[in-house]
């Protein structure tokens, strides 16, 4: 009853509130009826133009040289130059919109992304790549909630030719000289990402990005692993979402752990709760294996009984007993596989 | 040791003659000719944006149209110039490069226990690929993508996209790296390798398909009595998905393979096959379920199955505010398993978030129960838990921003324990909490960020609580000179009356990392960093320096060379004890 209570009143808050923001966002929503912000309108300028709305790269180049160059530097530009693609996807206008009207009359503006909304901005960008994600996954994501848009993070006109290169705005936060050997298994510089992920993650998630300039980390300041093997940045076609137990991103490599056992150890059995969190930080840690404590300690936190009086050693499974911590398809206690 | 540094003196000394020689060839340009490289570039720019986007489009345009528009490509030429410096002196034009090779080479020097700096990449030094990539854009119906880099037969990591028209692409990775166990002796290197293929195809218009393959393999080295993985696994994945107006359709298999070359772990095979929907109704919301049905098959096992549904939905209330909700389900029929476990998980919750002006609030309840059975089938019980979430952001001013997030789980109902010591084993409260103020201008940023993580288990009398304080800073000090600054200190503290309190706080140990550097761009060509980071805990410490110097050669060419002492200490047995130096040289073109 408590329960339906606090769910019933959260649901009614909302609503309240809601209410009240409509009679309250007038000038909002002013803004939004504003061509440039509202996203319907944006598609209409795409469905409404007939051919000859549409002028070529040519034509834009004549007055947006700089930016034209620029964009011809990156990956993005290889995509759109394919001549088979509509006229409403292709070149400069594939983004921007027919820019007839606005060669005739400068004052009548073409879609600019940096006057877009983020919401708007990146429901922009899924005109294209609903096949990467479409707007509904899009919109559940922490990243969209938190306001931010595709453009936060990828860079569709590099400021120079320079800015191509992956991390020549790095600097220096993550660089460790043992990635003088870079093998991220995703490059990432095609991805037209504005930095490499870590230092371009890291701008926002700083603390995560000290954890793994401790002693015992995943490889990521190593190149070897990047952000985005973990942590699924946008919902993929396969449908991952936010909602992908945290386990089974861990399992992708280290499938040796992932069971079902026969004696499943309760914190890491299924796919459920904290998994792999319950004794491991991912980012980085003082202690061996990136444990949350040393030794035996980790065990003890919920094995408290087991502290002192139970076969003292370094751990529970360095001398050899424990040795299947994550489950064992042989005996009830973890003592072998 | 003179051998050790023999190698790394060289590639300075090299380096040195290169750099003294392009600095000779490329003497800064007078005033007047600086005004004459900008003039040229706006024409130079112009002829190059023309010539290399605009396949597709007519070169209808006479060349009479660029007298009329020099005048605003003044403007624009001086944004250009300074990128395009690089490029001064080539009167023709300049085509777009898409392709670059980069070699490196490097030298290490080390002593006492080199396991422990190899534990997360195993380099072997000497000359390799930092990065090739070969770009083929769309000619001739077809566009390809190469990048590699790594060492040839050692570590390296490689990615093709090959796409075909508009509607098919292909895209290929592969991987290899390798690391070593810390402890103190002789190790062989660990492997972790892989490679995957996926083929995607636009069927029709909004209607498309994959299929992915992925392979990987581990081949690790450890010392007993840890295990000694040597396993591989196989994925294949196949998809496809059909969109109808705003509403999506889209349907999923996958098959893992895996299996245990040391025969310590049973072959597994597991199958997940799913379907989705997602869809808008109206402007206001959306929603979206999934029914998936997963089969794990373990030699010597009867099968498992574990099936999962989840809908989940959003309605925007107004422009700014959402009202979210979602049930899900999950039921394991696990019928090896022995001991209680999970057959049943139910999660439903609820969310309401608003933005009002510059600020962001966010609540949220989540309800999780469990149902646990022993494998006679018979029934345990039901564990129950609270979920609570909130968070805040927005901005303090127009250059501070402030968020601010927590969540407390609750067990509510708490399960019972048949082993042999009856005290419950589950936390009873878990807590974080997290606030961050960040914010700058144009010259100084900054951020403090406070997180606490909070676990007590009531029965056994305890609680861990786990403090991480971190904040940092970067100031441009002049248009040369870029400063940044970190610190992160986390501090664990256990309290509670019982005799495991005082205990337990002894295994929790704190630490602290803590970084300097400085960027300091010399002109449009050279650039040098300058970088130490260092960490402490109680039983270790270690510091390390990174130098690194760029430098653009000009004709599409770059070096980059970078030194770097390393060196960690281990307080108690120094069996982690370490000391290396890094030489790295790497040199770049494109073409």
């Amino acid at each position: 009853m408590k329960i339906q209570a606090i769910v019933l009143g959260i649901g009614i808050a909302g609503l309240v509130f809601g209410a009240m923001q409509n009679g309250k966002s007038g000038a909002a929503k002013a803004a939004a009826d504003k061509p440039e912000k509202a996203i319907a309108q944006i598609n209409q300028r795409f469905t409404q133009a007939s051919p000859d709305d549409y002028i070529g790269d040519e034509a834009c180049a004549e007055c947006h040289s700089t930016k034209n160059h620029s964009f011809n530097g990156s990956a993005h530009a290889a995509f759109v130059s394919d001549a088979k693609l509509p006229l409403e996807k292709r070149g400069c206008e594939g983004c921007h919109g027919p820019a007839k009207a606005h060669k005739e009359n400068p004052e009548v503006e073409v879609i600019s992304f940096t006057k877009l909304s983020p919401k708007d901005s990146a429901a922009a960008c899924l005109r294209c790549h609903q096949q990467t994600l479409d707007a509904s996954h899009w919109k559940n994501t922490d990243h969209a909630k938190a306001n931010i848009a595709c453009v936060t993070c990828h860079q569709v006109h590099p400021d120079t030719e320079k800015a191509l290169e992956s991390g020549s705005i790095n600097r220096g936060k993550t660089q460790d000289p043992r990635n003088v050997v870079r093998f991220a298994k995703q490059p990432e510089k095609q991805l037209m990402l504005k930095a490499d992920e870590p230092t371009l993650c890291g701008q926002c998630h700083q603390t995560q990005l000290a954890q793994f300039r401790l002693n015992f980390h995943h490889p990521v300041p190593e190149g070897q692993i990047v952000c985005s093997d973990c942590h699924s940045v946008h919902p993929t076609k396969a449908g991952q979402s936010k909602q992908t137990p945290f386990k089974s991103k861990c399992v992708t490599c280290h499938q040796d752990k992932a069971g079902p056992f026969v004696y499943e150890h309760d914190p890491v059995a299924g796919f459920g709760g904290s998994g792999c969190n319950e004794c491991h930080t991912p980012h980085g840690s003082q202690n061996p294996y990136m444990l949350l404590s040393r030794g035996r300690g980790l065990c003890a936190q919920c094995h408290s009984d087991k502290l002192a009086n139970h076969h003292p050693g370094e751990t529970c499974w360095s001398a050899g007993c424990h040795v299947a911590p994550h489950g064992s398809n042989s005996d009830p206690t973890f003592r072998s596989h | 040791m003179m051998k050790q540094w023999f190698t790394p003196l060289a590639v300075i000394a090299g380096t040195a003659v290169m750099f003294a020689c392009a600095s000779a060839q490329e003497a800064p340009a007078s005033a007047p000719a600086k005004a004459a490289q900008k003039t040229d570039k706006a024409v130079q720019k112009k002829a190059a944006a023309k010539k290399s986007v605009t396949k597709a489009t007519d070169e209808k345009k006479a060349d009479g149209d660029e007298a009329k528009k020099d005048e605003e490509q003044k403007g624009d030429a001086k944004a250009d110039a300074k990128t395009d410096s690089k490029d001064s002196g080539d009167d023709s034009e300049a085509p777009i490069l898409y392709n670059s090779l980069t070699l490196g080479y490097t030298s290490w020097s080390s002593n006492n226990n080199i396991n422990q700096i190899n534990q997360n990449g195993y380099v072997t030094g000497g000359f390799g690929i930092s990065g090739l990539s070969i770009l083929q854009p769309f000619e001739h119906d077809r566009f390809l993508a190469l990048d590699y880099m790594g060492t040839p037969g050692n570590d390296y990591g490689m990615r093709l996209v090959n796409e075909w028209g508009s509607n098919t692409s292909l895209n290929f990775h592969s991987h290899q790296f390798s690391f070593l166990d810390p402890g103190l002796g002789v190790r062989f290197p660990s492997v972790d390798s892989g490679w995957d293929v996926t083929v995607d195809h636009q069927i029709a218009p909004n209607f498309g398909a994959f299929a992915s393959y992925k392979y990987t393999e581990g081949q690790h080295h450890f010392p007993a009595p840890y295990d000694q993985p040597n396993y591989n696994n196989g994925t294949l994945t196949l998809g496809t998905q059909k969109q109808f107006g705003a509403n999506v359709i889209g349907a999923s298999f996958v098959e893992n393979r895996f299996n245990d070359a040391t025969g310590v772990q049973a072959p597994t095979l597991t199958d997940r096959g799913e379907i989705r929907y997602s869809g808008s109704w109206g402007s206001r919301l959306t929603a979206q379920g999934t029914a998936a049905a997963t089969r794990i098959q373990v030699v010597g096992q009867p099968d498992n199955w574990v099936h999962d549904y989840s809908v989940s939905g959003i309605y925007d209330v107004d422009e700014n505010s959402t009202l979210g909700g979602s049930l899900s389900q999950s039921v394991m029929d696990f019928h090896s398993i022995q001991n209680a476990y999970v057959r049943k998980r139910n999660l439903s919750g609820i969310n309401f978030e608003t933005h009002l002006d510059k600020w962001g609030l966010g609540l949220g309840y989540q309800r999780r129960e469990e149902e646990r059975m022993r494998a006679d089938q018979s029934f345990v019980d039901v564990p129950k838990w609270n979920i609570f979430d909130v968070k805040l952001n927005g901005r303090l001013n127009s250059q501070l921003r402030l968020g601010l997030k927590g969540s407390m789980e609750d067990m509510v109902t708490t399960p019972v324990f048949l082993t042999n010591d009856p005290t419950l084993l589950y936390w009873n409260r878990k807590a974080t909490f997290n606030a961050k103020v960040s914010g700058g201008n144009d010259v100084t940023n900054g951020y403090f960020s406070y997180t606490c993580r909070y676990r007590r288990n009531d029965e056994r009398g305890y609680s861990i609580t786990w403090n991480n304080f971190a904040f940092g800073g970067s100031r441009i000090f002049s248009p040369k000179l870029l400063g940044y600054a970190e610190f992160s200190s986390d501090l664990y503290a256990v309290g509670g009356t019982s005799p495991a309190a005082t205990a337990l706080g002894a295994y929790f140990p704190t630490s602290e990392t803590f970084l300097i550097g400085v960027d300091f761009t010399r002109n449009e060509r050279e650039n040098l960093s300058f970088v130490i980071s260092s960490f402490y805990t109680q039983d270790q410490w270690g510091q390390q320096i990174a130098c690194t110097y760029n430098r653009d050669l000009g004709k599409e060419r770059n070096i980059q060379i970078t030194l770097s002492p390393w060196l960690q200490r281990d307080r108690l047995y120094n069996v982690d004890t370490f000391d290396a130096a890094i030489v790295a040289v790497k040199v770049g073109v494109r073409f």
